[in-house]
């Protein structure tokens, strides 16, 4: 759990935006909208595995249920 | 985990956020989500000393530990309501925010409803 999570989230974005533009450009339209479903499928389970963390010190910390 | 460290990484994803946001905004959410609990983890260690002196104080004092439970229970509940009712908007959803805080504020009054009875049980006593 360190601060290069935040970075590789932030590069994944940006790759797949980059690809996505790139290859709309080279008429594939339908392998563009593959590659960000991908790149936002692996962003989305990093980011539920950093926010269930991020919850789970918050229940600590407040004795939540 | 000193405030320079959370400054320049405040800084850092709202810039990445500036650049992805007009290309990828689902993208753009998903960054600032995760950048926001990030941040927050970081300081969240420091926190827990400041609840336990709280604690100590409160024992000191003799007021009853459910008081303050009751107390820290309903920071955390608008705490984490806070989050995710600005995360919504963040994303653009405003009804959804709405609804959030609405739940937020119903857990926080079950959450405190002891503390609501004893506050008229003393009335009562007080005016009998």
């Amino acid at each position: 759990m360190d601060v290069d999570l935040i970075f590789k989230i932030a590069g994944i974005a940006i790759i797949v935006s980059v690809l996505h533009s790139v290859i709309k450009q080279a008429g594939k339209e339908e392998y563009a909208w593959l590659i960000t479903l991908t790149g936002v499928v692996v962003v989305l389970t990093m980011v539920t595995r950093l926010i269930w963390d991020f919850f789970s010190t918050i229940r600590v910390m407040f004795q939540l249920p | 985990m000193n405030v320079f460290q959370v400054a320049v990484l405040g800084v850092v994803c709202s810039l990445v956020l500036a650049l992805i946001r007009r290309e990828r905004p689902e993208m753009g959410v998903m960054l600032s989500l995760a950048a926001g609990a990030f941040i927050l983890m970081l300081v969240a260690p420091r926190a827990v000393g400041i609840m336990l002196v709280f604690k100590d104080a409160a024992e000191r004092a003799g007021v009853g530990s459910t008081y303050l439970g009751v107390a820290l229970k309903v920071l955390g509940i608008a705490y984490v309501v806070d989050f995710a009712a600005d995360l919504c908007r963040d994303a653009g959803e405003e009804n959804l925010a709405s609804r959030v805080e609405l739940a937020g504020k119903i857990l926080i009054l079950v959450a405190a409803l002891p503390v609501i009875e004893g506050v008229f049980q003393l009335i009562q006593s007080l005016l009998s």
